[in-house]
């Protein structure tokens, strides 16, 4: 009877055991079940607010673009807007930062919630100006040898070499190699790899257009020697030009030749001219020479074999010879007339 | 006796929630995937937006559009797609998109808004 009694109650609490065990079985796998949905859940969720952030960053950086596409200065001086704000369900930032000479970075960041999503715009500034800012530029290459003196940066497009005694008080930049040799010395940075810079194109029609309504255009090869003031402060040669003996000038030369000075020449600026530029062929400087403005060739060389004196800076094409006791290269910023206008284009996008 | 009706009572119970749980997954899961169909179709259409012509992009505004899976009109489509173009400024606009998929037997609908602002591609070089 007892031992019955003791079998029963045992079947009994086998009963309770395996249901309480089913339930509990039953209550972890949906337990673990409820966690993953409510992970996946909040997945979604994150990733609708991540692709909310990430087109209010993408919009914010276009409108960003536009405005300065709209207006150059804004790249300098942009509005609230452009830099903060509101758009549908978040809100965005954004960032200027220029990370090369003409390149800049807008860093636009969307923000949903706790969710924040950065996307990153390249621009190119083509400033047709920019190389005026420097001593001298050129599309080619810029050998300096000899004695003188550079008063700022240079930058070539291609290759730079400074040997002798060359003394420049700046950057020298190349977008090939900087080489820097002999006694010559640099105060600045002297780098190699750096981005080009685009060559301006100086608006020789509104040049020529000067010199024509003052009279001052010449057909066939020029000499000059003695003293000139041509009428509107252009002169305009359709031809070689030679500069002998004592000669002053008051205003710009422009050749569609070769300039060569021998003698003694002393040009002074006339508003903000260049002085001196030639169209389709090379200056070539020996001495003596002081010059106020641009030395611009749109296709050939710029070559100093003696003393000069040159306060504005010199934009080639086609190279930058400097040799002999070659003199100073002044730097002044010059603003002469160009054909192209400032703008901004877009390099690349990065997230 | 008692014991065992004790057992099944408990084991009807636990067995009847988890029957509800696995429905209200279901659900879940099914919002889940409305949900990112949802950001699919209002990112597809923003990128249709940005290839139409610049001057033409209003024409494209709508409002409750019924749509597929794919994004086609589709009258028995389970999504409503609403496009609204802003106004003009800086050659740029703004433009919001809304995709719904409404809920069903009471639930609430998924509801994906998405911003952003179209530059015309003409005012840069690329």
């Amino acid at each position: 009877m007892t031992g019955s009694a003791r079998q029963t109650g045992g079947q009994r609490g086998s009963a309770m055991l395996a249901a309480v065990y089913c339930v509990f079985v039953v209550s972890m796998a949906v337990t673990g079940m409820a966690a993953l949905m409510g992970h996946d859940t909040h997945q979604g969720r994150r990733l609708e607010k991540r692709t909310q952030a990430a087109l209010i960053a993408e919009g914010a950086a276009e409108y960003a673009i536009a405005r300065i596409a709209a207006d150059f200065s804004r790249l300098y001086s942009p509005t609230g807007d452009m830099l903060a704000g509101q758009m549908g369900q978040g809100s965005y930032r954004n960032e200027l930062v220029q990370t090369g000479e003409d390149i800049y970075c807008l860093a636009a960041t969307g923000t949903v919630g706790e969710v924040s999503f950065t996307i990153k715009a390249h621009l190119q500034v083509c400033d047709p100006y920019l190389v005026f800012r420097k001593a001298i530029f050129s599309d080619n290459s810029i050998d300096g040898g000899g004695n003188g003196q550079i008063v700022n940066s240079t930058h070539s497009n291609r290759n730079t070499t400074y040997y002798g005694n060359c003394r420049v008080d700046g950057r020298v930049d190349s977008v090939g190699v900087s080489t820097v040799q002999g006694n010559s010395q640099v105060t600045g940075e002297v780098a190699s790899n750096m981005p080009a810079l685009m060559f301006p194109t100086l608006d020789l029609g509104y040049y020529y257009n000067v010199a024509a309504a003052n009279g001052q255009v010449y057909s066939g090869d020029k000499s000059l020697k003695g003293n000139y003031a041509p009428a509107g402060g252009v002169m305009w040669v359709d031809g070689d030009v030679s500069i002998k003996a004592k000669t002053t000038f008051a205003g710009c030369l422009i050749a569609t030749g070769t300039i060569t000075q021998t003698g003694t020449f002393t040009q002074t600026q006339v508003e903000d001219f260049p002085a001196l530029v030639s169209r389709d062929g090379d200056i070539g400087l020996w001495g003596g020479t002081v010059l106020n403005g641009v030395v611009y060739t749109k296709s050939g060389f710029v070559n100093i074999h003696g003393g000069t004196h040159l306060h504005g800076s010199i934009v080639s094409w086609g190279g930058v010879n400097l040799n002999g006791n070659w003199g100073v290269i002044d730097h002044k910023e010059e603003r002469p007339e160009v054909e192209e206008t400032q703008r901004v284009s877009l390099l690349a996008w990065e997230s | 006796m008692v014991e065992v009706m004790a057992a099944m009572v408990l084991a009807t119970v636990v067995m009847a929630a988890s029957i509800s749980f696995l429905s209200f997954e279901k659900w879940t899961s099914d919002a889940l995937t409305r949900r990112m169909t949802a950001i699919s179709l209002a990112k597809n259409r923003l990128e249709y937006l940005k290839r139409v012509p610049f001057s033409e992009m209003s024409y494209y505004a709508e409002n409750d559009v019924r749509i597929n899976a794919e994004g086609v009109p589709d009258e028995t489509g389970r999504y409503l797609r609403s496009v609204v173009v802003g106004a003009e400024s800086f050659a740029t606009r703004p433009v919001d998109i809304t995709v719904c998929s409404p809920g069903q037997l009471g639930r609430p609908d998924v509801l994906v808004p998405l911003s952003t602002i179209i530059r015309d591609p003409e005012t840069l070089e690329n």
